[in-house]
């Protein structure tokens, strides 16, 4: 297949493409999603980002 | 090569570098701004920086020049690069990683582990381990930078690594390692763009796509010629079963690398950062695209350069012998003698992309693990943490050159240097944190005397094998000779299984082992690790 050697590469090779595909396909059937976010999460991000942004700061 | 054209190439790419990264600092001076910044990260944006932080120097001239020895087999690697390095570890890992982040508030991977396990020991004990082991993985970034560099302009390795590593450095101080999204995403689309016209001029150069792959397996009894004792079958075939090749192909190079990285310090903080499950979902796309570019590429490009040397009069030989055993330097080689001197100043600024995204993330790693999780946490030290944290940033990025500076005199020719160091820390991170990271995204009944034994057996298992019985680093290295007057413990082909394969089923057992034997973890603290699961 593909002019290749023998099976084992060619399915690599098939293998790199489907995967490839198959992340294509996850990503457009998830695209329109709708996420809920709790109001513990963004309680919670708040804090998070709040720490995030001073480690940062500190660090240069 | 013409400088004029280079430096102008380069000098215009450190520009706008330096004003995304002026612009994103900018527009988020307090943590409110941050947190619109964060929101408002398109999932196409955040997939690049993650794929620009995946994917280095190390993948395309390290891996790309190993492909050129061990043919397209590696190709599998790419496989598992889009299926465990994205899918599974944005779909599976990413979400549950970047929730249970955000109700630990941990800001680090080892935080993230001594949050869930309750175990400062842990926190600090991976932090250590972090700090000393990632400098050999930052030191192969470097020095593939480097290698390109140095053949492109035809100057000496040293006098290249001192300056990639002194523009590394001046980027990382002036403000890289403040993870401007926007400026990981410039960096991932300029090395989208180079990798794919090298793709593309490649299968041109060579008469197409299956032409050029027909020639190459054309190629295979010079393979085995040459490299038949080891177990080399050709460039386009697996190497024989069982065989030398065969082991480092599969266990270090393809297994290494593609479990590994799903443990990656500077990955996992990646999720954490993303600011909804739906941004990691989206970005599967986008990462499904990028991923096989890049290493797809690489690989590809790598062992076709066997068909471009053989056919070219200058060479008539294949990839490895005309780089003169320098397995970095084919693929530097290739691009400054196959592709026109535009596309090579092209590609020193892709490169230069790849170190720099790669990089920066690794130093933040380097710094954060020594000083806020081994300092801070473990050695409970109080107000000095910056200071360590910019004095560890300062001394990994030392570290890192003094290893990219001395790894070719350490390693015999024809050794695939940088993809054999990349692996090494890939297998080490999967050995010592996979079991437990699984166990913590997944299992209540995990407890700390599991997470602490999976880390311990892991880690001194790995460095033990390295040691004392895979003869590539155990013959160097030197201590077996000395304690036992033998280069390695190993018999027949144990001296070329990696460490991976011993040190990662333990390192589970030890999980399983330790968790039977251990005491729960407080209901309540599961209770807070799994809320909105």
């Amino acid at each position: 297949m593909f002019g290749l050697g023998d099976i084992a590469v060619s399915l690599g090779f098939l293998l790199t493409i489907l995967s490839s595909i198959v992340c294509i396909i996850y990503g457009i059937v998830v695209w329109g999603k709708k996420e809920k976010i709790s109001p513990i999460e963004e309680k919670e991000e708040k804090e998070w980002i709040k720490e995030e942004k001073k480690m940062e700061e500190e660090i240069l | 090569m013409n400088l004029l054209l280079l430096a102008t190439i380069v000098i215009v790419y450190l520009f706008v570098i330096g004003l995304l990264a002026f612009l994103g600092y900018k527009g988020t001076k307090t943590a409110s701004d941050y947190l619109i910044a964060g929101r408002n990260i398109h999932p196409f944006v955040m997939a690049l920086s993650y794929g620009a932080t995946f994917i280095s120097t190390s993948a395309i001239v390290g891996f790309g020049g190993a492909a050129a020895v061990f043919g397209m087999g590696i190709l599998w690697l790419t496989f598992l690069n889009i299926f465990v390095g994205i899918f599974i570890a944005f779909v599976f890992f990413g979400k549950r990683t970047r929730k249970m982040g955000l109700n630990l508030n941990a800001h680090t991977f080892p935080e993230f582990l001594g949050e869930r396990f309750q175990s400062k020991f842990l926190q600090a004990a991976a932090g250590l381990m972090i700090f000393i082991a990632m400098p050999l993985y930052s030191a192969v970034v470097l020095m593939g930078g480097s290698k390109f560099i140095a053949q492109v302009l035809n100057i000496n390795y040293e006098l290249a690594l001192f300056f990639f590593t002194a523009i590394i450095a001046i980027y990382v101080i002036m403000g890289g390692l403040k993870g401007v999204m926007y400026t990981d995403a410039f960096q991932g689309s300029l090395m989208f763009i180079g990798m794919a016209f090298l793709l593309i001029a490649t299968y041109v150069k060579l008469g197409g796509f299956v032409h050029a792959h027909q020639q190459l397996t054309a190629l295979a009894p010079v393979a085995v010629k040459i490299f038949g004792a080891k177990g080399h079958t050709g460039w386009t075939s697996f190497p024989k079963f069982g065989s030398e090749f065969w082991y480092v192909l599969v266990t270090t190079i393809i297994l290494g690398v593609g479990i590994g990285v799903l443990a990656q310090p500077q990955l996992v903080v990646r999720f954490m950062t993303v600011k909804s499950n739906r941004e990691l979902d989206r970005a599967v796309i986008v990462g499904g695209i990028f991923i096989p570019m890049m290493t797809g590429t690489a690989f590809i490009v790598g062992a076709l350069s066997n068909v471009y040397f053989n056919n070219h009069p200058a060479f008539h030989t294949i990839a490895i012998v005309a780089a003169k055993k320098n397995v970095a330097n084919i693929i530097p080689l290739y691009i400054k003698t196959a592709m026109p001197q535009w596309f090579t100043a092209l590609f020193m600024v892709t490169l230069l992309s790849a170190a720099m995204s790669t990089l920066s993330s690794q130093f933040h790693a380097m710094g954060t693990s020594i000083g806020r999780d081994f300092y801070e946490k473990g050695l409970r030290g109080k107000g000095r943490s910056v200071f360590i944290t910019q004095i560890g940033i300062l001394a990994a990025i030392l570290i890192s050159l003094f290893i990219a500076w001395g790894l070719p005199r350490f390693f015999e020719g024809g050794t695939a240097i940088i993809a054999r160091g990349t692996a090494i820390f890939f297998g080490l991170c999967a050995s010592a944190f996979l079991p437990m990271f699984i166990g913590a995204l997944y299992s209540k009944r995990i407890n700390r005397a599991g997470a602490i034994s999976c880390f311990l057996v892991g880690f001194l298992v790995s460095l033990a094998w390295l040691l004392f019985f895979h003869t590539k680093e155990s013959k160097p290295l030197l201590l077996c000779h000395k304690l036992f007057g033998v280069h390695t413990l190993a018999k027949g082909k144990w001296q070329v299984v990696d460490p991976l394969i011993i040190a990662l089923p333990l390192s589970t057992i030890a999980t399983l082992i330790g968790t039977k034997l251990g005491k729960n973890l407080p209901e309540k603290h599961i209770e807070k690790c799994f809320t909105d699961f």
